[in-house]
């Protein structure tokens, strides 16, 4: 069921016809994109370009308001779609804006680029877009141009937009537009969207191009000896009636390279490709500079299998590509003769150097944490008392007011749906303070030099470097650390990444150890609460080194080859509209599941079980459903030593949210809740005590233990769930939900009984 | 330069802008075993393995 597509095996065809090695996921999807042909009346307009363009920044200078971000229809990609208005012009159709995720080539290494590549070029003429908008960053063109370069291979109709231009100019690099836009045969628009410039250029570049689609699309010169080959195979394409539906340049390109899975691999086309091959890959090797570089080629081809001969290509073409590029940037671009260090080539001199970089690391990860902890706590304890004070109270005066004061509706309304919608709101400011302080990494650009550095330590339990982040905020609150998951670009790290955070301890966690420490063992409770972090830490480690050989099994350990964006000063206006739309999406997913999971616990709690009791609403909890349900679930503990009916049903209410545990402890002895820190001596804690020594007949030690590891393994809260689904789709919520669950009963069942021979 | 990667990872370089052939500038040398490049005006951060298939003949 679990093992996540896109495994790396290299296979050999049948008839010796090498296939490309470690697709990332099957180049024909076995499903059509459905829910994504545009509607009558409506255009598609994409925007490509390379990572830390400003991509987003242009999208949203474009879209403004009329925008929704959320996953592709029958996809897990992130996808922000948009209304242009602008670009639509007078009466012309709609055109409909998508933000593609940033790719650097459409050879594609992860399921976002897979998305980009599949609405770019892999449904043929018919299903993809009208034009793209190839986003290029003025200060890094000789890199950027490169996709342009792929994308006008595929045939796409382009508008090239050029940002960056702040940076550019603090680097003292000009770009001529008009010259750019000559040598490359498109038009090319400078924008600034930070400042909200240039945009209204760009969208009359688009709606012109709109209502006159050009009938050729000029593409890259690859040079005297692919060109005639490319040429051959795209004549054949065309004089193929069965391959009208796709663009003859980009078949070409991908039958001469042998990229797996082509739809015409059986057609003339594709024969034309074959018998031109290996004069091609001749002409190749006999063009390689220097006789020793020949050499090895010939080495290598001899004693290696025949698909680096297809490698060979593929680098030869974007050999050719990149020639191009750096031919129109230097007829366009002129720089300073005498070029300083670049200010962030001197500042990560400075950050990512063996004295200073993981020092100021590790200070940035402290002030996140404390953000996400320290500083939200204040907000969230305000908003809470106010959504308990006055507002439940007003409620329940309404609730009065209508007469049904006394009933199990105002039960129903207050302690219920109030109390879970506050539940929910009093996510909002810590939610709020994370998505800032994502905002704030990402766009000064940090945030690559962090996962620079912690790559080499997580590498080691196969995770990428930048999953640092979540794991560090989940030991604050795995609910934004879930959402944090999202900085990861690949879908399968971030769903390595989004089952390994529940593991993180989180500071809800830390006030029941802190409770049962107290009351059991004193003035040793500071060491078992430190412990229990550490067994935290372990757990992460140890279940990431797991998953990594069973579910993620086949994805390869990815190198580090990671682009370092220029750093910039994060503008508030960016970072305002991210938080906002994180946070919206955030409300959205969340809010129906926690407030009616906190209604059915009370429900539960309120709906007699055995008849004959009193009314509905005022029912002794040891007589109600939630203990019926509690008692149910006892005996599982029974291996673990507490199986006694008042512990599991802190753990019942303990899966919706752990703030709830020490009152539902409370409750169940119908004893007062202690105040933090003196627990000891309560007759909450004797209570306690006599509960404990009972159910694990007398290894009360042990016990406690292997309850407080439960605790720590197990499903974190309802809203963790209701986050985890909506960033990893909701099987996979449920398998961590069940990773958790089992991974906690074993962890418990195992100290409990070790636990027992020994204390 | 010139690249002994293999070859997966050898496209994927060439893809970011590490061209055989080209001048390249080391920005910075691991902080954790591996290097920081600059080829043109990008900037790649690449891990000890990766760096060790580059072969760089100094300019």
């Amino acid at each position: 069921m679990a093992t996540i597509p896109g495994t790396s095996a290299p296979v050999a065809g049948g008839d010796g016809r090498a296939r490309r090695l470690a697709p990332c996921c099957p180049p024909v999807l076995d499903r059509p994109l459905a829910g994504t042909p545009v509607g009558v009346g409506t255009v598609r307009v994409v925007l490509v370009g390379n990572p830390n363009v400003g991509k987003s920044t242009v999208f949203n200078a474009a879209t403004g308001a009329h925008q929704t971000v959320g996953n592709w229809p029958g996809k897990t990609v992130h996808v922000a779609t948009g209304f242009w208005r602008r670009a639509a012009g007078g009466g012309g159709p709609d055109v409909e804006l998508v933000d593609l995720p940033g790719t650097y080539s459409l050879v594609a290494r992860s399921p976002e680029e897979e998305f980009t590549r599949d609405l770019l070029v892999d449904r043929g003429l018919a299903g993809r877009p009208a034009l793209g908008v190839v986003v290029v960053d003025a200060a890094n063109l000789g890199r950027t141009l490169y996709l342009l370069a792929q994308v006008l291979d595929a045939g796409l109709p382009v508008v090239v937009a050029l940002g960056m231009l702040d940076v550019a100019e603090r680097r003292g690099i000009q770009v001529d537009a008009d010259a750019l836009a000559h040598r490359l045969g498109v038009p090319v628009v400078p924008v600034r969207p930070r400042e909200r410039r240039g945009i209204d250029g760009l969208a009359a570049a688009v709606s012109a191009i709109l209502a006159a689609p050009p009938r050729h699309v000029p593409h890259p010169d690859l040079g005297p000896v692919l060109e005639p080959a490319i040429t051959a195979v795209a004549q054949a394409a065309t004089t193929d009636p069965s391959l009208t539906g796709y663009a003859p340049r980009w078949l070409a390109l991908e039958l001469l390279t042998e990229a797996g899975g082509v739809a015409a691999s059986a057609s003339g086309a594709a024969a034309t490709a074959d018998r031109v091959r290996p004069d091609l890959l001749a002409a190749i090797a006999a063009e390689e500079p220097g006789g020793q570089a020949g050499e090895d080629v010939a080495a290598q081809r001899a004693d290696q299998p025949a698909d680096l001969d297809v490698f060979d290509l593929d680098a030869a073409v974007a050999e050719r590509r990149y020639d191009w590029v750096h031919q129109a940037v230097a007829t366009s671009v002129t720089r300073p003769a005498d070029e300083p260090a670049t200010r962030s080539d001197r500042a990560d001199r400075l950050l990512l150097s063996r004295w200073l970089g993981i020092p100021v690391f590790l200070a940035v990860m402290w002030a996140v944490f404390e953000a996400t902890t320290r500083l939200a706590a204040p907000l969230q304890d305000r908003l809470s008392s106010f959504l308990s004070g006055p507002v439940s109270d007003t409620v329940a005066a309404v609730i009065s007011g209508l007469g049904l004061g006394h009933t199990w509706v105002r039960g129903l309304v207050v302690d219920g749906l109030v109390s879970g919608v506050g539940q929910l709101l009093t996510f909002v400011p810590l939610m709020a303070i994370m998505f800032v302080v994502l905002a704030l990494l990402e766009d000064s650009g940090y945030l690559a030099r962090a996962a620079v550095l912690a790559d080499r330590f997580l590498r080691r339990i196969g995770l990428p470097g930048k999953a640092f982040l979540p794991l560090v905020v989940g030991f604050g609150c795995n609910v934004p650390a879930i959402a944090g998951t999202r900085i990861l670009a690949d879908r399968r790290q971030r769903l390595l990444t989004a089952l390994l955070v529940p593991f993180t301890s989180c500071s809800a966690r830390l006030t029941v150890y802190v409770l049962l420490a107290d009351v059991f063992f004193g003035s040793r409770s500071g060491t078992v609460v430190f412990a229990m972090y550490v067994v935290s830490v372990v757990l992460v480690v140890l279940v990431g080194l797991a998953l990594r050989r069973t579910l993620f099994r086949g994805q390869p350990a990815e190198p580090l080859v990671l682009e370092l964006p220029a750093y910039r000063l994060p503008t508030p206006r960016v970072v305002g509209t991210q938080t906002w739309q994180r946070l919206r999406g955030f409300l959205r997913t969340a809010s129906g599941i926690i407030v009616a999971t906190v209604t059915a616990v009370w429900l539960a709690s309120a709906i007699p079980l055995g008849g004959g009791h009193r009314d509905f609403g005022s029912v002794p909890v040891e007589n109600s459903l939630f203990a019926g349900v509690s008692r149910t679930v006892a005996p599982a503990f029974a291996p673990a030593g507490f199986a006694d009916w008042h512990e599991s049903s802190a753990l019942v209410t303990g899966f919706v949210a752990k703030e709830a545990v020490i009152s539902t402890f409370a409750q169940t002895y119908g004893a007062q809740q202690p105040s933090r820190g003196h627990a000891q001596g309560t007759p909450l804690a004797e209570q306690l005590k006599v509960s404990f020594a009972t159910s694990s007949g007398g290894h009360t030690t042990a016990a406690v233990l292997a309850f407080l590891v439960f605790l720590l393994a197990y499903t974190p809260c309802m809203t963790t769930i209701a986050t985890q689904r909506a960033e990893i789709g909701t099987r996979w919520a449920l398998v961590g939900v069940g990773l958790q669950l089992g991974i906690a009963w074993l962890l418990a069942v195992a100290v409990f009984q070790i636990g027992a021979l020994v204390v | 330069m010139s690249l002994t990667a293999e070859p997966a990872r050898r496209l994927r370089l060439i893809e970011l802008g590490l061209v055989p052939g080209r001048r390249l500038r080391v920005v910075i040398r691991g902080a954790t075993g591996g290097l920081v490049v600059a080829v043109g005006d990008t900037r790649i951060a690449l891990d000890a393995q990766t760096s060790a298939g580059l072969v760089v003949a100094a300019a």
